[in-house]
């Protein structure tokens, strides 16, 4: 964190030197309301609560061709957070290529700004970047070489605790290649996690770095399609493992396709993920296996007024723990529907309800209200 | 944000006189004895930066590896905007108002280009139908929600075009729902004594019936500076505007 901040300093100093600093930002209000369960999705136990989320933007260009960007994020569950720090060198080639170290968004999927409240059609993330699975973020140590006990993996199992699939924004501190030729646009990057490892891998726990590769396609106007893969070490724990392996030996490895497709009124994005995450238990290593989606619309009716669709899931693959065999987390099915009105052109105001149907566990289904406010400035 | 270009002297265009007694409603009026208002525009201010033109830029950085193939990618550049696009000369009078006048014959048009307006003041009769082209190779989706005319065209390819007609007369403010630091502003007259100037910063209205009349200059996204003037039979007014 001192690092980043440090980073972020710099970042600030360097553009301000040359007196071209640009901010912008959102906030959003929220009220919501889940069903009174103790299901994974359920906020405050169904209690009706309030929250914020505010992002502020800044863009410097210190140099020609150099421009420090970064995004800071507060809300009323997180700290401040920079969630984006970087320097971007652009042009630096005949071929255009692009280079930019810092922290930043990994090159994986094709979330953009829909991260933010402004462009996102409903209320929250698909459920893909939301949803903690059963596997622990933070492991525990057990007796002898144990470092991720199976009690842990099923006690969690639908209690959504653990790592995340897609860790929200995935912001990872790194260096990025990216750039374009014709239709082709394409990344690649170096950080110090995997895209399921991003809220806590600030720091390297491994000898081993993550690596992504994405590229993606734009046939004609309005259609993009896109695919990215992602490896690397994610454990994050110092204690022996089996054999004093270094954690670097356990790895996700991550695949996604996208697509975009717009035209007229209508905006659609659709996204598919499978990950593995091999994991050191007391029985031997497993493949934790499991397959996320997400697919959802924008269709503007009118002026001002739109209505939005999210359809998203998690399907776990079986895997044996201990005496236990069988899939290691109950999937979910989540869908998500709602309408937007523009009250001025920076002003939003949604309406969203949330179904989510989960396969076991005690309380299977869950439900979600919410009213949100954007404003951007 | 965009540094307003030096303005060269005694360039004044014969073009934009042309082409404002070319319009239909003016040629109408030529027959009466009816006088033009001539002059130069210099803007010195140094533009106002709005809040909005950065943010696409700035939001740009989530969206440089493919996903959303609408929006620019680093390094795009919007084109210059220069004066004659964005200003407009126009007469303020409740009696020019309540006359009638023939729309123009060919519609005008609000070009998307290089991630920009253009032009990004653009004056226009009520009753006109104004072409909105997409000359990028992006999607655009252009939609204003101001009062005299909400409207959202989608989004459409390049070279393709969506068209409105301006039926009440007033501001309209019209934004691209993608590329947020595109913006542009519609005034909707009730008459046709208008003209945008070169980029000289000349610009002449031609056929104006004798009175007196205040003169507004709007400028980016206001109007900038008004005069009163008295046009009478047979002479022509020279006003200039110094902002």
């Amino acid at each position: 964190m001192t690092r980043i901040a440090l980073i972020a300093a710099c970042c600030i100093a360097a553009a301000a030197a040359s007196a071209q600093v640009e901010f912008s930002g959102q906030t959003a209000a929220d009220f919501y309301r889940s069903g009174a369960t103790t299901a994974p999705r359920a906020v405050d136990n169904g209690r009706p609560s309030f929250g914020w989320d505010t992002r502020l933007f800044f863009e410097g260009d210190p140099a020609d061709h150099v421009t420090a960007l970064g995004n800071i994020r507060a809300t009323n569950t997180d700290a401040i957070t920079v969630d984006y720090i970087a320097l971007r060198l652009t042009d630096i080639t005949p071929l255009g290529l692009n280079i930019q170290a810092g922290k930043f968004d990994l090159p994986f999927g094709n979330l953009g700004e829909r991260r933010f409240p402004r462009k996102n059609f409903l209320f929250g993330l698909p459920s893909i970047y939301e949803y903690r699975t059963a596997l622990p973020d933070h492991f525990t140590p057990g007796s002898d070489y144990r470092i991720v006990p199976e009690r842990d993996i099923l006690t969690n199992a639908g209690k959504g605790a653990g790592m995340r699939l897609l860790d929200l924004g995935m912001y990872h501190t790194g260096v990025m290649v990216f750039g374009s030729a014709g239709i082709v646009d394409y990344a690649a990057a170096l950080t110090t996690g995997t895209v399921s490892t991003t809220s806590y891998s600030t720091d390297n726990y491994t000898s081993d770095l993550g690596k992504v590769v994405r590229i993606a396609v734009t046939p004609f106007t309005g259609l993009t399609i896109g695919g990215a893969y992602d490896w690397g070490a994610y454990l994050q724990s110092a204690y022996p493992l089996p054999g004093n392996e270094d954690e670097s030996a356990y790895k996700e490895r991550a695949a996604e396709a996208d697509l975009e497709f717009s035209r007229g009124h209508a905006v659609f994005f659709a996204e598919a993920v499978t990950s593995t995450f091999t994991v050191p238990v007391t029985t031997g290593d497993q493949d934790l296996r499991v397959m996320g989606y997400y697919a959802e619309g924008k269709y503007t009716l009118m002026p001002r007024l739109y209505a939005a669709l999210r359809v998203s899931g998690l399907h776990f693959g079986n895997a044996v723990l201990g005496t236990v065999a069988g899939p290691w987390d109950y999937d979910i099915v989540e869908w998500e529907g709602g309408l937007g009105f523009f009250i001025d052109r920076d002003v939003l105001l949604k309406a969203v309800r949330r179904e989510t149907r989960t396969r076991g566990g005690s309380d299977p289904k869950d439900s979600l209200t919410a009213l949100q406010l954007v404003v951007a400035y | 944000m965009m540094p307003t270009r030096p303005h060269e002297r005694g360039s004044a265009s014969l073009l934009l006189v042309a082409l404002a007694f070319a319009h239909p409603a003016v040629a109408q009026q030529a027959e009466q004895p009816a006088c033009a208002i001539h002059g130069k525009i210099t803007v010195t201010r140094r533009e106002e930066t709005h809040a909005a033109p950065l943010r696409d830029q700035m939001l740009g950085m989530y969206s440089m590896h493919g996903a959303e193939g609408t929006s620019a990618r680093p390094g795009a550049a919007p084109s210059p905007v220069h004066l004659s696009e964005k200003a407009v000369v126009y007469i303020e009078s409740d009696e020019l108002n309540r006359g009638t006048y023939p729309l123009p014959s060919h519609a005008p048009s609000l070009d998307q280009r290089n991630l920009q307006f253009h032009p990004q003041v653009l004056a226009v009769l009520v009753g006109t139908r104004v072409e909105f082209p997409n000359r990028d190779n992006l999607f655009h989706n252009v939609f204003s929600y101001s009062q005299p005319k909400e409207f959202d065209l989608g989004r459409y390819p390049r070279d393709d075009s969506r068209s409105v007609t301006f039926d009440r007369a007033g501001v309209v403010r019209v934004y691209c729902d993608i590329h947020s630091s595109m913006s542009a502003t519609i005034l909707v007259l009730r008459h046709p004594y208008f003209a945008s100037p070169d980029d000289a910063g000349s610009y002449a209205i031609g056929h104006i019936p004798p009175g007196t009349y205040r003169v507004a200059l709007w400028y980016d996204r206001d109007v900038v500076e008004r005069k009163t003037i008295e046009v009478r039979e047979g002479e022509d007014v020279e006003l200039d505007f110094n902002d």
